[in-house]
């Protein structure tokens, strides 16, 4: 609605887009040996046939998703439900596999589409209660859709850095409207009001996470207990009354054509940070500085890691239930994901490539004075990287 | 002092799993995981991939639960029943197979599967018959306790106060009042909406349809600002009126569309067939562009959630 967040659309091309990922998802099937996709999870849907994906609670979008059916060696995807107008698509007629009558008729579809092929050359991303029930797609011996649509998505063509970039445009503007309203006595509430109207006034109706302005303690122990024996971050319930002085983690998705953002930042409530609140800031930019100083494609997972525990006196700066980083794309948080529990022989042997996307979301924590922490939305590029979004600031910290 | 909410449920779902002679239950889907455990989670939109969030065992009464923190678990909940987010197979195996009452199981019921998942069961709990039991869940759910209408009602309360900002709000553009329904609704109370809120201006009147969740149970109502000619509100309090006990739920006829979905923990199944008292419906009128809805508990005197009123049969 405002020509400052159309403008970040202009040059996607939606068609391209989805002719370039299908190929995509087609290369990659024959890549893994699978000859057959059944797919129920809405980004999956949508990466493979360019369905919509709507910012509903989970219990009406399970109710409105239609299922992909996709083949190797077929260039049109098959959509069993849905609304296939406007898609290159072959169009069945069917409902949700959330209940039993739409579980029939995507088994129908699913027979009749993908009947020749041997059962583990049929990769199913996740089955309902009703399509267990319908027995096909079988459960035994089909192959997992997943490992297909991480290494299809991981990296990004023009026009899904592109889509990736116009949300977190759109996301940070909104931000905009939202930070100038912090003040003791607001409420999350109005916060989460003026950023769900302003990215609707920005053009967006996708808001694919309930925003997150979340005052943390300022020790661990003062807040809920936790597993890894580190601070809790994101919790969802409550509706808190900020005081001056409150530390405030922010973060918030929406999407554009599929696409999503992811804006973290930390802020102050009514009153400049401290000299010890700075320093957290300093140090967290330290850190991105030393992870950015080695990205670039042929890096591994681990030598990021590596740079940000050295720039953190050999402590790793970021949440262990969580990581150094996360890729964004179909969804909020996707492969690769860098410095998780799976390991540093897994992060050893993952090497970055052009349009990989990181989101780098290190944590500086220094228990008593509490947590400085914010994300970047880094593309790799064929020699190097490029930051989406629009350079968003860090007030009220100041880069020195 | 009355039994909590989430107890009340829960003893729900363990009974439903002694009649169904089920052991072990691992729920996905997110309602269903709410309503084993109570427990209050962050909002996010859309499907989510199915994954064991919670666990619940029949022997020992326990449910178990994918959190990495107490914040939003209820208090009977231990902490050692917490098992944290991982990316790992291995972690999350482990974290399983700790789980009393789960390597032994004969009956296990899912409301969801997937192949990595099938991989992990067939591992950790081998003798075990996989039961699919999303039906069981879904009745178990159907009809609600009186705590449940009341956070229904209270998300009705939100969805009619972003209706009336929507009215003040007139003339404007059909986004604009949209902006300013989710800015109203988040301000009375709920930032979690059920679905796209719609604002649809044709000629002289405006279609508006809310829903939020409060707590995770739904709220609604949908109106038609305007004129209304062919006396759509009259059609749609008539069929609020049927919604008896015992009687089929209302259907379509003669130029009105009516559509009856269970409400509860978000949209639940279409109704089809006969009501039953303790039902609550989410029932939508529509004649030619003008349209209608409100959340009904079905009783002999069916009352929409927002009116204290019987509904008037008369129209």
């Amino acid at each position: 609605m405002t020509p400052s967040a159309g403008a970040g659309l202009e040059g996607i091309d939606v068609g391209r887009l989805r002719a370039e990922r299908l190929q995509r998802l087609r290369d990659t099937m024959a890549a893994q040996g699978i000859g057959g996709l059944v797919l129920t999870h809405a980004p999956h849907v949508g990466y493979a046939t360019g369905h919509r994906v709507p910012a509903a609670d989970g219990s009406v979008a399970n109710y409105q998703r239609p299922v992909a059916v996709v083949r190797a060696d077929e260039e049109r995807p098959h959509l069993v439900g849905g609304e296939p107008a406007g898609l290159d698509v072959v169009a069945h007629p069917g409902s949700t596999p959330d209940h039993d009558e739409g579980a029939r008729a995507l088994a129908a579809v699913v027979d009749d589409v993908l009947g020749d092929l041997p059962p583990d050359q049929v990769a199913v991303d996740g089955w309902t209660g009703p399509m267990l029930r319908a027995g096909t797609p079988r459960l035994a011996g089909s192959a997992d859709a997943r490992p297909v649509l991480g290494a299809a998505t991981i990296c990004k063509t023009v026009d899904e850095l592109a889509s990736i970039s116009a949300a977190q445009r759109i996301n940070e503007e909104a931000m905009l409207s939202v930070v100038a309203e912090l003040d003791p006595g607001v409420h999350r509430s109005d916060l989460a009001a003026t950023f769900l109207r302003r990215i609707r006034e920005l053009g967006v109706d996708t808001s694919m996470i309930d925003p997150i302005f979340q005052p943390m303690p300022r020790a661990v122990a003062d807040g809920p207990r936790t597993t890894t024996g580190d601070v809790a971050f994101p919790t969802g319930p409550g509706d808190p009354t900020y005081r001056e002085g409150d530390l405030i983690w922010v973060d918030s998705g929406i999407t554009v054509n599929g696409y999503a953002s992811d804006f973290g930042r930390t802020w102050v409530c009514g009153r400049d940070p401290s000299e010890a609140e700075q320093e957290l800031f300093d140090r967290w930019r330290a850190v991105v500085d030393a992870v950015l100083a080695v990205l670039r494609p042929g890096a591994t997972n681990g030598d990021l890691c590596r740079a940000a525990a050295a720039a953190n006196g050999g402590e790793r700066p970021w949440l262990p239930h969580f990581y150094l980083a996360h890729g964004i794309g179909i969804e909020s948080a996707e492969m690769p994901l860098i410095g998780t529990d799976l390991g540093e022989a897994f992060d050893d042997a993952f090497v970055l490539a052009p349009g990989m996307v990181v989101v780098l979301e290190p944590v500086i924590w220094v228990d008593g004075v509490g947590g400085y922490r914010a994300e970047e939305v880094i593309a790799v590029t064929d020699d190097g990287w490029q930051a989406l979004g629009g350079e968003h600031p860090y007030d009220p910290f100041v880069v020195r | 002092m009355s039994t909590p909410l989430h107890v009340e449920r829960r003893d729900r779902v363990l009974s439903a799993m002694a009649e169904a002679d089920l052991d072990v239950l691992v729920l996905g889907e997110q309602a269903n995981v709410v309503y084993a455990s109570g427990h209050h989670r962050l909002w996010t939109a859309g499907t989510r991939p199915h994954a064991p969030t919670c666990i619940v065992v029949r022997r020992t009464g326990a449910t178990h639960l994918l959190s990495t923190w107490d914040e939003g678990v209820p208090a009977d909940v231990p902490f050692e029943h917490l098992f944290g987010i991982t990316w790992n197979p291995e972690v999350m195996g482990a974290a399983l197979a700790a789980i009393p009452g789960l390597s032994d199981a004969r009956r296990l019921g899912v409301d969801g599967m997937t192949a990595g998942f099938l991989r992990a069961v067939e591992r950790l709990a081998p003798g075990a018959e996989l039961v699919v039991a999303d039906n069981l869940l879904a009745d178990a759910r159907r009809t609600k306790f009186p705590a449940e209408v009341d956070l229904m009602r209270a998300a009705c309360r939100v969805a009619a106060a972003g209706l009336d900002a929507v009215g003040a709000a007139l003339p404007a553009p059909d986004a604009a009042a949209a902006a300013v329904a989710v800015d109203a609704m988040a301000r009375a109370g709920s930032t979690r909406p059920v679905g796209e809120p719609l604002v649809r201006t044709t000629g002289g009147t405006t279609v508006v349809d809310l829903g939020v969740l409060v707590e995770g149970y739904e709220g609604g109502i949908g109106r038609t600002l305007g004129d209304d000619p062919e006396g759509t509100a009259a059609v749609h309090r008539r069929t609020l009126a049927a919604c008896r006990p015992g009687t089929t739920a209302p259907g379509s006829g003669s130029g009105t569309t009516v559509e009856v979905r269970g409400a509860g923990l978000g949209a639940e199944r279409p109704v089809v067939g006969t009501l039953e008292a303790g039902m609550v419906v989410s029932v939508t009128t529509t004649v030619g562009a003008h349209r209608w809805r409100d959340l009904v508990l079905v009783a002999d005197e069916p009352r929409p959630l927002l009116g204290g009123a019987p509904v008037d049969g008369d129209g």
